[in-house]
């Protein structure tokens, strides 16, 4: 049965029997991160069966994500599987709150890969499981933040700029100001990759000095490169490099949001149209993509991919452009998008030997990959009108 | 590191550095009585939530930074949530009173049910308690579940399948018509 909180000695009780299982579970979890795969078939010891070993758990699994996402992912799993042993212990807030805590993380992680509809399905059910419980509504909120985020990923701007606005009541309401930060800079981040970089820019240069007070490294290093973007594309360059350098710097324990800011140097560089520049950033991106392969983000490697498909072409590399398309395109073939795959392959493979039209074609096809894994429904591939 | 402090007389709960028994003793008067002063919550129930927020509070307490404001937000918001709820409850008619719930007249059938169902998910692997678990609490599909597991859909078929007859081997947990 759970234990009655409405008294003082019932709530410390609850408290101080978390407060020891997660002592306990320390070592535990230390010796599960070292494993290659955690126990998945064998009996659950009683001692893993606790809201403070879940709790545990959830913390360090998010705590790789930067140097390992798929055994995050694996982990996050098994301490969700493990939610369903807290039914009858402590509080059932106890329980809910760790099952919103587990999806959000897990969501997060998906984002991380580049999954974004398993990370909104992720993210939504922990909204839903967390609806009712009233104790938990900074939980909820922070999971509607991260749902903002995805939606913005998604291109679904309207939506994401609602929840975000809805976030927004709520933090002010519990007075959370380092959350009201992350806020500002969602906002930023949904003007710029809506292509509204005047008002990135006028929204991020009001925040990122505010930023630099919080302790979310995270948080101030995609402030700075949500600004360099903006400044990139309303031509200061010099000052976009800046923040670009601000981020890079903020990113130095961080090596896939490392990875993350040197692509969008290599970006910049593409854009200066400058065949030197070209060789350069090919260098840098052939880096990038192997590793974001290894950390197993596959969307984003493909992505890269095509970067790099795009520059040899307008290096006339042409063959190697070709086998490169070909590699990319069946990594990205995951479900939902075969269709896709054939489609694009058989299109680029046509046009990159010898079209004119080539480097076109290839980035209406990464458009296209964007909007693809945005929704679950992909709409049929149409090559571009004029070819 | 969490200890609770043995003191002469009493113990002390500290957890991650914050020592919960001063915060307690600090705030909450004050959260009680927002919720009895100004949204006119009876005393027992404004203890209630302000405990609930506690609780909560305690799970994430080193990511808050002004913890008096998160916790009178956080009881203030739990005062609103609880009025709208009790604005929606009607008195029953005095000759309803004798009534039984009618979502409680199933409820000798369902229970075995749900205490199974819960029996199920201690009594399985990690494994098949992530398959179940997102399988029939958080209402994947197979194609979900497939998805979120980098598997296919065959495969989370034949899993859910084979963790269903963990259970009820495991459990003692009977099919329908058995």
């Amino acid at each position: 049965m759970s234990t009655d909180i409405s008294t003082r000695e019932g709530l410390f009780k609850v408290m101080a029997q978390i407060a020891a299982e997660r002592e306990a579970a320390k070592p535990i979890v230390a010796e599960l991160l070292q494993r290659d795969e955690p126990p998945w078939d064998d009996d659950i010891p009683q001692e893993w069966k606790t809201a403070g070993f879940v709790d545990e758990l959830t913390k360090a699994a998010a705590g790789i994500l930067e140097k390992d996402p798929a055994k995050t992912l694996s982990l996050l799993h098994f301490a969700f599987g493990l939610c369903s042993n807290l039914h009858d212990r402590n509080s059932s807030i106890v329980a809910m709150h760790l099952n919103a805590v587990c999806l959000k993380h897990t969501a997060y992680t998906h984002q991380f890969q580049g999954s974004l509809n398993e990370a909104a399905r992720a993210i939504k059910v922990a909204i839903r499981n967390v609806d009712d419980v009233r104790a938990l509504d900074h939980e909820q909120t922070n999971a509607n933040f991260v749902l903002a985020g995805v939606l913005m990923r998604q291109r679904r701007f309207d939506e994401a700029v609602a929840v975000l606005r809805r976030c927004e009541e709520r933090y002010t309401e519990f007075g959370d100001r380092s959350r009201l930060v992350r806020c500002q800079i969602l906002w930023g981040a949904i003007a710029n990759t809506s292509g509204d970089y005047q008002s990135a820019i006028e929204r991020l240069s009001a925040v990122v000095t505010e930023a630099s007070q919080i302790e979310d490294v995270h948080t101030r290093m995609t402030a700075h490169e949500n600004l360099a973007i903006a400044l990139h594309h309303t031509g200061r360059q010099a000052d976009a490099i800046a923040e670009l350098d601000r981020a890079r710097g903020l990113a130095a324990s961080m090596p896939s949001e490392l990875d993350r800011v040197d692509w969008v140097r290599a970006g910049f560089m593409i854009d200066t149209g400058d065949r030197e520049q070209f060789v350069d950033a090919l260098d840098e991106l052939r880096r990038i993509r192997a590793a974001f392969l290894e950390r197993q983000m596959i969307d984003d490697a493909g992505l890269v991919g095509l970067d790099m498909v795009d520059l040899l072409v307008a290096l006339e590399r042409r063959e190697e452009a070709r086998d490169l398309t070909e590699d990319v395109i069946a990594e990205l073939a995951h479900p939902g998008l075969e269709t896709f795959a054939s489609r694009a392959l058989a299109y680029l493979r046509e046009l990159i030997p010898a079209s004119p039209k080539a480097r076109a074609a290839i980035r209406h096809v990464k458009s296209y990959v964007l909007r693809a894994r945005s929704t679950l429904s992909v709409e049929a591939f149409s090559p571009l009108d004029d070819n | 590191m969490s200890v609770l402090e043995a003191g002469n007389t009493t113990s002390r709960l500290v957890d991650r550095g914050i020592d919960f028994d001063a915060v307690y003793d600090e705030h909450i008067s004050l959260m009680i009585g927002v919720a009895v002063d100004r949204f006119h919550i009876a005393e027992a129930d404004a203890q209630a939530l302000a405990h609930e927020i506690f609780l909560a509070y305690f799970l994430k307490a080193e990511e808050i930074r002004d913890v008096r404001a998160w916790l009178l937000g956080g009881i203030c918001n739990a005062s609103r949530d609880f009025i709208k709820k009790r604005k929606r409850d009607v008195s029953l008619a005095p000759e309803m009173l004798n009534r039984s719930d009618p979502r409680q007249t199933r409820a000798a059938e369902t229970l075995p049910d749900q205490i199974a169902a819960r029996e199920a998910f201690a009594c399985v692997t990690p494994r098949c308690q992530l398959a179940l678990r997102l399988r029939y609490l958080e209402g994947y599909s197979i194609a979900e579940i497939a998805t979120e597991l980098k598997t296919t859909p065959k495969y989370a078929q034949n899993l859910v399948s084979r963790c269903l007859q963990m259970a009820r081997d495991r459990c003692g947990i009977k099919r329908e018509g058995d």
